[in-house]
């Protein structure tokens, strides 16, 4: 094959697009080496493609996705990688139980060391990846808990809150929440699991099979088809099967809501627990207002715009809370 | 702490399109520059109280960057001196990227060039450059071999080149 300048010509371009072989690689820095025409011409192109470059990483980069990214790693690597004994809270605290009980208390937590693992979703929700590349999203104030052996047999985890949990697939080792008196154990699917009431337990499955059966009565267990809606009362030991009437139960994960002729006042119930504020409703008709309509992963402000249009409202924020007044409906 | 979650992510959203961007002359190649940065930045993190990086973070993360994608290029036998040499890159340099970088009034030509590509043309260049498919993967897509994709890709950046010349003289990278 005749080597023209054509050749070397696509050579450099699939050096600069990142498609070059090793053979590419060498044989063009031979060329380019061989001759200063060559050298002053590769040099043309790499000023091209840098400036292509420029413009593509713009067209292509998202810094916000790209933050989330990396801050996921933060804190899987921050919640997870840390031992206990080396978070430095505990540490402190250690310090002053040194003066309190003495060395009696180390020794037995030098003894027997913490062996499980502890997340704590403090501020927001906090997205976890766990050893076996299932995934976790705890809502705020959930807190999830897992032995250290995690994954080696089976793969059981504590929850006190509400979780959305996408279980990664494994036949032989089950995965198991417990989430009070509660046992829900899947294969691979992903579900909602949450502490409703103070003596309920809901579970809302969104994809795969699971049951859910009582810590007192692992035989009595309750197969759940996609979609389907579980309840868990502690107190009667019932498990209940129920339509998922709530399009809004992940809304706090996915910032989706779908509003269905809902009540103002049930709105902004919801919202307020989703952005985590107050919200005051003040005017006696606005509880008449009802409200059609859907959002798909919007600032709080921005669903408060639509509100305000469709409702005629009167916005105020105060450094604490947000406070709707307005003639209302009829 | 001296160096906060807050101020990292400011760091992160500082300088972030800059090291991809840095990354990208040695890899050429975008999955592999944003994990490189991605890696460079959780590094960072990681020895947030090791050592005082609030001083030259930049530096820093240029000289990170730079050993990554040094190590990636030998791993991968693309290591080439020569060309490196080159291309500015062999020596320590400081990440002077951001020259290319901030020019608004080229990145507007290039994205006027664009347009005026022929279609099927067009089509290759934005699948491989803006959506970061690989030459193949555009080939596969497009139902047209590897070999008209790299055709089609030497003829946009040809036309480019033509058409940027004048204001390839300015830059001095």
């Amino acid at each position: 094959m005749k080597k023209d300048q054509t050749y070397y010509h696509a050579l450099m371009d699939r050096y600069f697009s990142g498609e070059a072989t090793e053979t590419d690689i060498s044989e063009l820095a031979e060329w380019v080496r061989s001759h200063k025409r060559n050298e002053k011409q590769f040099e043309e192109y790499r000023h091209s493609w840098m400036a292509v470059n420029s413009v593509s990483i713009d067209k292509s980069i998202n810094t916000e996705t790209a933050w989330s990214k990396l801050r996921e790693r933060m804190s899987a690597k921050t919640q997870k990688k840390v031992p206990l004994w080396k978070d430095r809270r505990l540490q402190a605290m250690a310090a002053g139980l040194l003066i309190l009980t003495g060395l009696f208390f180390i020794l037995q937590y030098l003894v027997f060391p913490p062996s499980y693992e502890k997340l704590v979703a403090e501020d927001g929700i906090l997205e976890v990846e766990l050893p076996d590349g299932s995934r976790v999203s705890l809502k705020q104030n959930a807190v999830l808990e897992y032995a250290n052996d995690f994954s080696k047999e089976k793969r059981e985890v504590n929850l006190h809150g509400k979780a959305f949990f996408e279980v990664e697939p494994d036949k032989d080792r089950p995965f198991i929440v417990s989430c009070k008196k509660a046992r829900i154990q899947v294969l691979g699917t992903s579900f909602l699991v949450g502490e409703s009431h103070e003596d309920k337990v809901e579970v809302v499955l969104q994809e795969g099979k699971l049951s859910v059966y009582l810590e007192s009565r692992p035989s009595g267990k309750m197969i759940m088809q996609a979609d389907d809606r579980v309840e868990i009362s502690l107190k009667q030991q019932k498990i209940l099967k129920k339509p998922n009437t709530d399009p809004n139960y992940l809304s706090w994960k996915t910032k989706d809501f779908v509003f269905n002729d809902v009540a103002l006042a049930d709105v902004v119930q919801l919202l307020e627990e989703v952005y985590n504020t107050r919200i005051n409703l003040s005017g006696k008709n606005l509880t008449n207002c009802r409200l059609n309509a859907s959002f798909q992963d919007q600032s709080l402000s921005s669903i408060l715009k639509v509100l305000q249009a469709t409702f005629d409202l009167k916005i105020s924020r105060t450094k604490d809370q947000i406070r709707i007044e307005g003639e209302g409906c009829k | 702490m001296q160096f906060a979650k807050q101020h990292f992510e400011q760091v992160f959203k500082d300088h972030y399109k800059g090291m991809v961007f840095f990354a990208l002359r040695y890899v050429k190649d975008h999955d592999t520059a944003e994990e490189i940065a991605q890696e460079a930045f959780m590094a960072l993190w990681e020895k947030r109280t090791d050592i005082n990086i609030s001083n030259d973070v930049k530096s820093y993360l240029t000289a990170s960057v730079r050993n990554k994608c040094l190590n990636h290029l030998r791993d991968h036998k693309k290591f080439n001196r020569d060309l490196l040499e080159l291309e500015g890159l062999a020596v320590e340099t400081e990440n002077d990227s951001s020259q290319v970088y901030e020019m608004t009034e080229l990145k507007e030509k290039i994205e006027d060039l664009i347009s005026d590509l022929p279609v099927k043309c067009r089509e290759v260049f934005i699948l491989n450059r803006f959506e970061g498919l690989k030459y193949r993967e555009v080939s596969e897509k497009l139902g047209i071999s590897v070999k008209t994709v790299e055709t089609q890709m030497s003829k946009a950046l040809q036309y480019l080149r033509h058409n940027l010349k004048k204001y390839m003289m300015i830059l001095l990278l």
